[in-house]
């Protein structure tokens, strides 16, 4: 449990800073080091057990299920990397208390501060992957909110933003690794997959495993080439630099690599892969250096050296550059967060930390002045300081490898990076501190108070005694840790003299070389500055622009807002979708027989299609596609008819007459032409989707037609029960009000709502508005006949009426067994009350209109539905049919079906809806200005020019 | 026959439309409560019978699968019914969310064509009701917009479910368990139909106008309940395996639906089109999910769009409070001003953003597990990077959210939105830190 509770206090603590700040800074200061001196202790209280090789293991079930278990372990490297996280955090955290000014939020920082080191002490001691991850995400965000705590600096901002989408893609890559070892292993615990060396390394998902966990690995700790958002990161405070960017969160991606060296490595893929990576990332920003004017840049890209540095050994994949590696690690976090601390110092005193503003602060600030000298010294590899330990058993690693058996190429760059080191170390401090005392400081600079110099002087005094004594300060912590990450017993062996070495010559050369281009360092400075080079940030807006102006590209090229843009590619992506699907099926021919080519049927088919591309070529003229829609309506009906379907044939005639009547009505009061709007090409793009699109169709069309569907026809039922099960022999009739009655009650319904929504929708136009002000100021621009409503037309339609309604009756009455039938009926009718309104005009006919259309609607569906309840009171389903026969004297034995009630209904839907809709027209043509006449003749006289005479 | 109970919470849902409908007029605050009822006497009938004995009808299916999507739909349209406005010309709004429900609720059970199709129209339409109910010009573009670009799906869709009854003789949805060019152009044609209602590249054009135009609790309703019930809708599909062609087109349109929503989120200021974006980008994580192949990829789908959901709906609601032109600027500050609505988006965003301790990292873990376990490794790389590049987009929003601003005016929350935020962001954190809460119910309840 103790374990786990290590992890999770920092968490648990960071409510106490936000609690206490009201309390004051020292209360607040103080909660949050007790926090962390309380984890540091229960650490220190595993230490002794571990150092004897124990592992201690805590298991929590999480999630099974998942394979995420909260289990910890601590072992030689976790002791190393929490003891490291926590003792520094400590030592931060003092030194944040007197770093912060009285302005900052200071509750807040360390709040951050506490999340921050619950994720990387989490990630050091997590014995599940899974868990591991999450605690690394953590460090991403709680970065995130640490780099950019000074909000009001835009840098901060572009800063955290830039380590976090750095960090953040190789945190998502190496979940994806994690998640290959984790499948390989069979299971997400560490200790597992730690066990199962050669089942990773056999398979076949090594290489990709391994790239990706190596991007999450070389992304956080700034490798090349991605070590540029590092210096970035330094517009943070400089309390978080230190500790971030020097002690923990990029050590992250090495301890990863430490934790998984077992499994991993000793592959030339790895080898490879991460040992050049690491020899480049030492050398190239080592170099860079060497030419920061500003103390925090220098120092960040000598941190992505020296992981650099810590990565090539570990990419080694020996015993031997392991232990090198993990003793370089202690040394590199105890002279590094000195130096960041005493860089904070002197920006904090002299209010700069542009080198070219320093110098001379050797009189004024004597302490500081002493600890960053000796602790430069130790980075710069100078004996006997620990710095110089490390590097020398790096130079003799470096010394036995080859590079693709290239024996001089690994020595040759080390040394050079180790030379740039000792240059930029000098620096440092020669231009820092040396020198002529200035006048122009931008403040006036002394050693700080005590309570600030504390951190980085009990640095200096470790970094020292390491120096000093290696073997009893840190000996045991290495083979603990080195055992740990190699997975065997470790005694290394450190000390300072090993002989005339080629390690020892290569480190003389490199301490040589750098007191040589410290020297010469003017000139080489403006050589420098005059070599056009990438820059780091440009290299990352040059990733992230291309995006941004993808995104933007991609924005105005597709979502233009223009819905027949939508159309098209939506259009597209279906005939692609269809034409895919049908290249890979097994296509068959058909399995019918053609029926053979009649005249008839080819002479409608090209009367069709001369039709369509008519209105396709004319579509503007709106009255001439309306004429060019009519003749296709017409030339379906025909082929209805031809393909005896009498029903079909005059339903759809008569909807057809309907529909253009009413369309012709609209027309009035629309603009006659439809504006061109598109060029030529544009529509040569669209006539070849819409062709596509329709051959597409067809193509699907002709693939039914062309083969039996894998299910009989349900025709024959229909014939053979029409008569005995519904009374009827009029089959489409029997099938529309009895075996499908349902079907056709939902329809009519539907046919009354959309008639209702066309009724809606003209009251809107109706309403003050926009619409209604140009209906208002309407006014006929075509020429129009000389009589809008020829008498002779008049007195032939008054006539027609009458007989219409006749034919309506009859026709409905005949129609369960003869072609016709409520539907029709109801057309019929409907299109005898048209040609009143087309005779003798709107105002006139509105005016005697003696039934409410809605109310038709209305009672047209509940007749139906009655016709359909009144079988449950026979005990049937609803809409079950019932027919006899009846005799009335004067008459013939007839058939009365309950079915015919339902018809009725149908009856009175269909023509409440037409009329409805008809009416609706009618409103807004009175509206426009139409009158109702008052004169004997009935005739309307239109409101302008024509009722003057 | 399906047993009386197993039909109650379609009942509650359609009666209680009537009633709403009929409230609205008059009564509209009657109608909102009455629709909060029936949201949740169905949710509650749902969950008492969620490990019943499945059932089945010739339409429907009263499975785990429809049970637990149908609760999960029940419950996100009671999280945009709490943020629906009320007010302006129309008051039908609870009464539409009620009718999109219960369309919700048949898509999730439907094993037949005919449900299916009824299912998707019921949703669509009612939609396109919700979408245009304030009668503001943008608002009306986005219905239009999605009321075509749903009818070319809708017939799309039907051209599909045609097709295999051609070829199968049943208007089962088993059909699609068949192989055969027929059923090949079937599949394909039916999966256009239903990418439009997901909002999956190609067919996402309306996403983006529905979130910045409709209402914004219209736009919840179609990004959160309403892809539920079509993910729903595919699960079941894809216990079916139907032909190759559907791990295919859901493979390509699910990798293009992350790249190009993560890409084009990237530069959007404004917060509704920001996330009408993304949401095409979550969308297709649950597709390339689902094109894996994985075994797990049902629970992996179904878990991924749950937890989107709560986040989502907190992310609009807060937008919604801010007015309807929200843009990345008003946010500034926002967890100073107001803490609850700061910090519920910005939790919202982190996991969108997929991070810990959010439920969306669990979505994140568990899509890029289920993509891994079917070795779809470019559908892996292209979730990688889409989330690298979501997450770089939302944490810019995240950002500004906690930057202290001299901006004191606050939006207005009333109590209904105050407790949507509080329950939507428990479930992401409670989420975030016990996923299997959620999973291992729905691991059991599916097929």
């Amino acid at each position: 449990m103790s374990l786990a509770l290590i992890a999770a206090l920092p968490f648990l603590g960071a409510l106490l800073p936000g609690l206490l700040i009201r309390s004051g800074r020292n209360a607040c200061a103080l909660a949050t080091g007790t926090v962390t001196a309380l984890a540091l202790l229960m650490l220190g209280l595993h230490a002794p057990a571990v150092l004897s090789g124990e592992v201690i293991h805590t298991r929590i079930e999480w999630m099974p299920a998942l394979g995420l278990n909260a289990n910890f372990f601590l072992d030689g490297l976790g002791l190393l990397f929490a003891g490291l996280i926590l003792g520094i955090g400590l030592l931060i955290i003092l030194y944040a208390r007197f770093y912060l000014s009285s302005r900052d939020p200071m509750g807040q920082f360390y709040t951050y501060l506490l999340l921050f080191q619950g994720a990387m002490v989490g990630i050091v001691l997590s014995d599940n992957i899974l868990l591991l991850l999450v605690f690394w995400e953590l460090t991403s965000l709680s970065s995130f909110l640490l780099i950019g705590y000074w909000k009001h600096l835009p840098e901060g901002r572009q800063g955290a933003r830039m380590a976090l989408a750095v960090t953040g893609t190789g945190g998502l890559a190496m979940i994806a690794g994690m998640l290959i070892l984790g499948q390989i292993a069979g299971s997400y615990d560490l200790s597992v997959i730690l066990q199962s060396r050669e089942a990773i390394q056999a398979s076949d998902w090594y290489l990709p495993a391994l790239v990706l966990i190596l991007l999450g690995c070389f992304t956080k700790s700034a490798q090349f080439p991605f070590h540029f958002w590092l210096p970035h990161a330094m517009a943070a405070p400089t309390p978080v630099s230190a500790y971030l960017h020097s002690a923990t969160m990029v050590k992250a991606g090495l301890f990863l690599m430490a934790r998984m060296w077992p499994v991993l490595a000793g592959t030339p893929e790895w080898f490879y892969l991460v040992a050049t990576t690491g020899l480049v990332t030492m050398v190239v920003a080592a170099k860079i250096a060497l030419f920061k004017d500003d103390l925090k840049a220098l120092l960040a890209f000598s941190t992505v050296s020296h992981l650099g540095l810590v990565t090539m050994l570990l990419g080694f994949g020996t015993k031997a550059a392991a232990i090198a590696a993990i003793f370089h690690i202690i040394n590199h976090a105890t002279f590094k967060a000195a130096l960041f601390m005493c860089a904070g110092i002197v920006d904090h005193e002299t209010h700069t930390r542009d080198l070219k503003r320093l110098g001379g602060l050797r009189r004024l600030m004597p302490v500081t002045f002493a600890l960053s000298t000796i602790a430069a010294l130790s980075m710069a590899g100078v004996p006997p300081l620990n710095g110089f330990l490390s590097k020398e058993m790096m130079l003799e690693e470096v010394a036995h490898t080859a590079w693709a058996g290239q024996v001089w190429l690994m020595p040759a760059f080390a040394t050079l990076g180790a030379l740039f080191s000792v240059a930029y170390s000098l620096r440092f401090i020669a231009h820092g501190f040396l020198g002529p005392v200035r006048k122009d400081y931008p403040s006036k600079p002394h050693d700080p108070p005590f309570g600030m110099w504390a951190a980085p002087a009990v640095l200096v005094l470790l970094l020292v005694a390491i120096g000093l004594a290696p073997m009893p300060v840190a000996g045991w912590l290495v083979d603990a840790a080195a055992g740990a990450t190699t997975g065997g017993l470790v005694h290394a062996h450190i000390s300072h003299w090993h002989g005339l070495t080629p390690a020892l010559w290569m480190s003389v050369a490199a301490i040589g070389g750098g007191l040589i281009l410290l020297s010469a360092h003017r000139p080489l400075m403006r050589a420098w500055l005059a070599t056009p080079r990438p820059e780091a940030k440009r290299l990352f807006d040059g990733v992230l622009e291309p995006l941004a102006t993808a995104a933007r590209g991609v924005t105005q090229g597709l979502h233009d807002g223009a819905l027949s843009r939508y159309f098209a590619i939506a259009t597209v992506a279906v005939v692609t979708a269809g034409a895919a699907a049908f290249l890979t099926g097994s296509h068959q021919g058909g399995t019918r027989a053609p029926t053979p080519v009649d005249l008839v049927p080819v002479v409608g088919w090209f009367l069709l299609i001369a039709a369509t591309v008519a209105l396709v070529l004319r579509h503007h003229d709106r009255f001439l596609s309306l004429v060019f829609v009519g003749v296709v309506g017409l030339i379906v009906s025909m082929g209805f008819a031809y393909l005896s379907a009498p029903d079909l044939a005059l339903t759809q005639i008569l909807v057809e007459v309907a529909t253009v009547i009413l369309l012709l009505l609209a027309l009035n009061f629309l603009p006659k032409r439809t504006p061109a709007e598109t060029g030529l090409a544009r529509r040569l793009r669209d006539g070849a989707i819409a062709c596509a699109a329709g051959l597409g169709s067809g193509g699907l069309i002709y693939l039914l037609m062309t083969r039996n569907a894998a299910f009989p026809s349900i025709a024959d039922y229909h014939l053979a029960n029409a008569k005995t099960g519904g009374g009827g022999t009029n089959v489409v009739n029997v099938i529309l009000v009895d075996f499908r009655g349902f079907d056709t009650f939902g329809e009519i319904t539907v046919l009354g709502i959309a008639a209702l929504v066309i009724f809606a929708l003209t009251e809107t136009v109706l309403r003050a508005g926009p619409a209604n002000d140009r209906l208002l100021g309407w006014s006929q621009r075509h020429r129009q006949a000389g009589d809008r409503h020829p008498l002779m037309f008049v007195v032939a339609t008054r006539m027609v009426l009458p007989i219409a309604l006749m034919v309506g009756i009859y026709i409905f009455l005949r129609g369960h067994n003869l072609p016709g039938g409520g539907f029709i009926a109801g057309l019929v009718v409907a299109v005898a009350a048209l040609m009143q309104y087309m005779a003798s005009g709107f105002g006139w006919t509105s005016a005697r209109k003696r039934v409410e259309y809605h109310a038709l609607i209305a009672v047209g569906v509940l007749i139906a539905a009655a016709a359909g309840v009144g079988s449950w009171f026979a005990g049937r389903p609803f809409l079950t049919s019932a027919y006899g026969y009846v005799t009335l004297p004067p008459l013939e034995k007839f058939e009365l079906a309950t079915a015919m009630v339902f018809d009725i209904g149908v009856f009175l839907t269909v023509l409440g809806a037409v009329m409805l809709a008809l009416a609706s027209i009618s409103r807004i043509a009175v509206r426009a200005g139409e009158r109702v006449s008052a004169t004997p003749y009935d005739v309307d006289l239109p409101g302008d020019g024509y009722g003057d005479r | 026959m399906p047993s009386f109970p197993a039909l109650l919470p379609l009942l509650f849902l359609g009666f209680g439309a009537v009633a709403a409908m009929l409230a609205a007029p008059r009564l509209p605050r009657l109608s909102r409560v009455l629709a909060a009822l029936a949201l949740m006497a169905a949710a509650a009938t749902l969950a008492a019978r969620l490990w019943a004995p499945a059932g089945q009808s010739a339409l429907l299916s009263d499975d785990g699968l429809a049970r637990s999507a149908g609760m999960m739909v029940c419950l996100a349209a009671l999280g945009s019914l709490a943020f629906l406005r009320p007010g302006g010309p129309s008051k039908e709004g609870p009464a539409l969310i009620l009718l999109a429900s219960l369309g919700g609720l048949m898509l999730a059970g439907a094993t037949h064509a005919a449900s299916l199709f009824l299912g998707l129209e019921l949703v669509t339409l009612a939609l396109v009701a919700l979408f245009v109910l304030p009668l503001t010009r943008a608002a009306l573009e986005a219905g239009y917009k999605f009321l075509i670009l749903g009818a070319a799906g809708a017939a799309t869709l039907l051209m599909g479910l045609a097709l295999a009854h051609a070829a199968s003789g049943t208007a089962d949805l088993q059909a699609f368990a068949g192989r055969g060019m027929m059923l090949g152009l079937a599949t394909a044609l039916l999966m256009a139909g239903l990418c439009f209602k997901l909002a999956l590249v190609p067919f996402h054009m309306w996403t983006p106008d529905a979130f910045d135009g409709a209402p914004r609790a219209a736009a919840a309703f179609a990004g959160a309940a309403s892809k539920i019930a079509v993910v729903a809708a595919l699960v079941r599909l894809h216990t079916l395996a139907p032909p190759e062609v559907w791990a295919i087109g859901l493979g390509l349109a699910g990798g293009a639906s992350i790249l190009l929503g993560n890409l084009v989120a990237l530069r959007q200021d404004g917060i509704g089109r920001m996330l009408g974006y993304s949401s095409v980008a979550h969308a297709g994580y649950v597709a390339s999910t689902l094109a894996s192949g994985a075994p797990m990829a049902a629970e992996a789908a179904l878990f991924y769009i749950a937890v989107y959901a709560p986040a989502l709906l907190a992310a609009l609601c807060v937008t919604a409070a801010l007015g309807p032109e929200a843009r990345i600027a008003d946010l500034r500050g926002l967890v100073w001003r107001r803490p609850l609505a700061g910090g519920a988006m910005a939790l919202a965003l982190i996991s969108l953003a997929g991070l810990p301790v959010s439920a969306g990292f669990f979505g994140k873990y568990i899509v890029f597990t289920a993509l891994i376990e079917g070795g779809a490794w470019t559908l892996l790389a292209m979730a990688i990077a889409g989330s690298a590049l979501g997450a770089y987009y939302y944490l810019r929003f995240v950002a500004l959210i906690f930057r202290r601003a001299p901006d004191p005016a606050a939006p207005f929350l009333p109590a209904a939105d105050r407790l949507l935020l509080l329950l939507a962001s428990a479930a992401t954190a409670v989420l975030g830190l016990r996923p299997d809460l959620l999973l291992d119910p729905l691991r059991r309840l599916l097929p």
